[in-house]
């Protein structure tokens, strides 16, 4: 037993003296933690920064508010003052998302539900930025609610616009009479309420026109799925690097693998192997020796991963199973380095080959691209590589909240995959000697 | 101490060891000569148990397969290729192997040591390998396998691509470990270095054992006679009983007995301008044997 203690910390000896081996186990995955944890950190519904133009040519206090509703928005920045070339020329060159043209008698019929000839607001977005025009709409239709709300709160200019529609509606001879009705009835209805507004802001003063309870068209709340009884997640825990440092930490592992891989061909080559071979120690102890040092790296690669992905903010929400995870992780590489090592016959087939599996397992299983944005045959795919496995379950560790049972399905899929790697890994082996 | 009896071994069709015998006695040196291909080191790895033979035995001290960690103690071996760490020093190779073979503590200490001296590499211990001449590697090659102080060492080739101070460094090295009564298996395919080194011989080629022998029973056997060309200051005015032939004043005589030959040309009263001898050596053995040149 002790001869494979001595392979591994020889191995692990010869690892930590090469620069190149070290760079795509630590400062590679770092840089792509960083890289993922930066580009989805900006995904965030509250990170996203849109610079549009507006241009008013209305130019009324309706159509002020409604710009200053639309700057209210969270990440938005709003140029005005431009012509609508300008802004046109702006957005053609990738210098602005979009220009809102806000039309002229904008102010007459903005938040009137029953405007007749409404002068129509006008979008135009780069169109390389579809996601961000959806957003720009739902930005306008909050900006349009606000002044239907500002309507009401304003009953003395609001009387007129009611009046006119009861006169449209009683003097429209093609409306069938039980519409009419309904709609002389809620007419009713709203100058009922206009009157009640007017009254409470007369006798509380003009002050108390500012503080009306404010009304909303509907207010939306983000649910925490991860944790239905409790915020804590959502208030504390969870960030960009919770969900990138997992894809990270797989990338350390790879760059492991590849590097043991690599290193067990240079062994071959360079006649080591041999050596190893005929010294009083049994086959399986040699392979045991570099399965060990190998484990050793990829668990000592995530847990430093950990450690850096904690510095920055990520709080895994149970240890324990970060530690099964990794354990599983690790025995899972450990076979696909045996088998990755058997795939050639020299250093460079090897680390070309095995690096080019692996980019292929990175991009189905979720290294390179979350599974999230794929499209259903390639999250089929994904099934069959192990990097989709080892992300699923240190996610479900570190902010799935999986319990002992659920993470149990996919440390069970690394282990098997493992066993079968390293079975096929050293039956090629004993073939190729 | 070693016993090879018929091994045999294919690699598809390609026949590398085709019933193979010899025995090596304890503290013998023993060469196994042959071009490239041979099937020596192949025979070698059998021996060492890295590779299963298709068929025959090799027995090691009585009564030990090869295969036996008891046996794999005994042997040391200095693959023909420079089995070393490149990223270790000299130092931690030597300690690396000497752990695989149980060596640990003062001993190992005391072991790396002898070996970095033996190897002429004591100053530079502990500068990695990669930093090494092509001959202090060949050297530490040699030492890695000497480390655990093995009575059988198996020399694969162990100077091949060194400069000529190594190889007579490594030669010093050899006879010495020969002094000390350690068996010497020795492959190689310059017939001089069996020849300095080595008790006996073996020829191999194309997988088979073709002559096994002294090195003198071997030119007996299959290296004819010596050639002697003498260039004559005159012509002898009777040249019917002369040895050889005559052309000129240029007299060749083949001859196993070259030197009787020239002691009865001197009683003769002839005298010499010029006298050459060629004596049979392995070479000659080979290219008796096997039609072609050991470097071919």
């Amino acid at each position: 037993m002790r001869s494979i203690y001595v392979i591994a910390i020889k191995d692990l000896k010869i690892i930590s003296r090469d620069g190149m081996g070290l760079f795509f186990m630590f400062a590679f995955p770092v840089m792509m933690g960083v890289f993922f944890g930066v580009v989805s950190g900006s995904f965030a519904p509250d990170k996203v920064e849109m610079t549009i133009a507006v241009i008013d040519k209305d130019n009324s206090t309706m159509s002020k508010k409604f710009v200053a509703g639309i700057q209210d928005s969270k990440g938005m920045t709003v140029k005005q003052n431009m012509t609508v070339e300008e802004a046109s020329n702006e957005v053609r060159k990738g210098k602005m998302t979009g220009l809102i043209i806000i039309p002229e008698k904008f102010g007459e019929s903005a938040g009137i539900m029953w405007a007749e000839n409404r002068a129509a607001i006008k979008i135009g977005v780069d169109p390389s930025r579809k996601a961000e025009f959806g957003m720009l709409q739902g930005i306008v239709m909050q900006a349009s609610g606000k002044l239907m709300i500002e309507r009401f709160q304003d009953p003395e200019s609001f009387k007129p616009h009611l009046k006119e529609a009861r006169k449209k509606i009683a003097e429209d001879e093609e409306l069938p009479l039980t519409q009419k009705l309904l709609l002389q009835g809620m007419m009713n209805s709203l100058d009922v309420f206009i009157e009640s507004i007017g009254k409470v802001q007369n006798s509380e003063g003009d002050e108390a026109k500012g503080k009306m309870p404010q009304m909303e068209l509907v207010e939306v709340k983000q649910l925490d799925i991860v944790k239905p009884e409790s915020n804590s997640v959502t208030s504390k825990i969870r960030n960009a690097w919770d969900i990138s440092f997992p894809q990270a930490m797989l990338w350390g592992v790879l760059g492991c693998a590849a590097a043991f891989a690599i290193s067990l061909v240079r062994e071959r080559t360079e006649g080591t192997l041999f050596r190893l071979q005929v010294a009083p120690i049994d086959r399986y102890f040699i392979l045991a020796g570099k399965a060990l040092s190998c484990f050793i790296a990829v668990v000592f690669v995530i847990a430093v991963m950990t450690f850096l992905g904690y510095l920055l903010g990520m709080r895994p929400l149970h240890w324990d199973l970060l530690l099964l995870a990794s354990i599983c992780i690790a025995v899972c590489f450990v076979g696909v380095m045996m088998l990755m090592s058997v795939i050639g016959r020299t250093e460079q087939s090897v680390g070309g080959a095995g690096w080019g599996i692996f980019l292929i397992f990175s991009m189905f299983g979720g290294g390179m691209l979350p599974l999230a944005f794929m499209p259903s045959f390639m999250k089929t795919l994904s099934n069959f590589s192990p990097v989709k496995w080892g992300i699923y379950s240190l996610e479900g560790a570190i902010w799935r909240d999986f319990s002992f049972v659920e993470i149990l399905g996919p440390c069970g899929i690394l282990i098997g995959i493992g066993v079968v790697c390293f079975l096929l890994g050293n039956w090629r082996m004993k073939r190729m000697a | 101490m070693i016993q090879v009896q018929n091994l045999e071994k294919s690699y598809g069709d390609l026949k590398a060891v085709d019933g193979v015998s010899f025995q090596v006695a304890r503290g013998e040196a023993f060469g196994l000569l042959g071009p490239n291909g041979a099937g020596k080191s192949t025979t070698i790895s059998i021996m060492v148990g890295v590779l299963d033979a298709d068929s025959g035995s090799v027995v090691i001290d009585g009564d030990k397969k090869s295969s036996h960690a008891s046996s794999r103690r005994l042997i040391g071996v200095a693959p023909q290729s420079l089995s070393l760490y490149e990223e270790f020093s000299g130092n931690e190779n030597l300690k690396f192997f000497g752990e695989l073979y149980g060596l640990k503590g003062s001993k190992l200490k005391d072991r790396v040591n002898w070996s970095l001296e033996f190897a002429g590499l004591t100053e530079q211990a502990k500068k990695r390998v990669k930093t090494y001449s092509g001959g202090m590697k060949r050297r530490l090659n040699l030492a890695c396998a000497l480390v655990h102080n093995p009575q059988i060492i198996l020399l694969d080739e162990p100077t091949v691509g060194v400069d000529p101070q190594s190889r007579n460094h490594i030669f010093d090295s050899i006879e010495k470990l020969k002094s000390q009564g350690r068996t010497i298996i020795y492959t190689t395919h310059y017939m001089e270095e069996a020849q300095r080194l080595c008790d006996r011989v073996a020829i191999m080629d194309h997988g088979k054992l073709l002559a096994l022998g002294t090195i003198g029973q071997l030119i007996e056997q299959y290296g004819g006679n010596s050639v002697v060309t003498a260039e004559l200051r005159k012509i002898p005015e009777f040249t019917s009983g002369l040895p050889g032939r005559l052309e000129g004043t240029s007299l060749r005589i083949e001859s196993t007995k070259p030197m009787d030959d020239i002691a009865t040309l001197t009683s003769t009263g002839l005298t010499f301008e010029s006298l050459h001898i060629d004596q049979p050596d392995l070479e000659t053995v080979f290219l008796s044997l096997t039609g072609r040149s050991l470097r071919d």
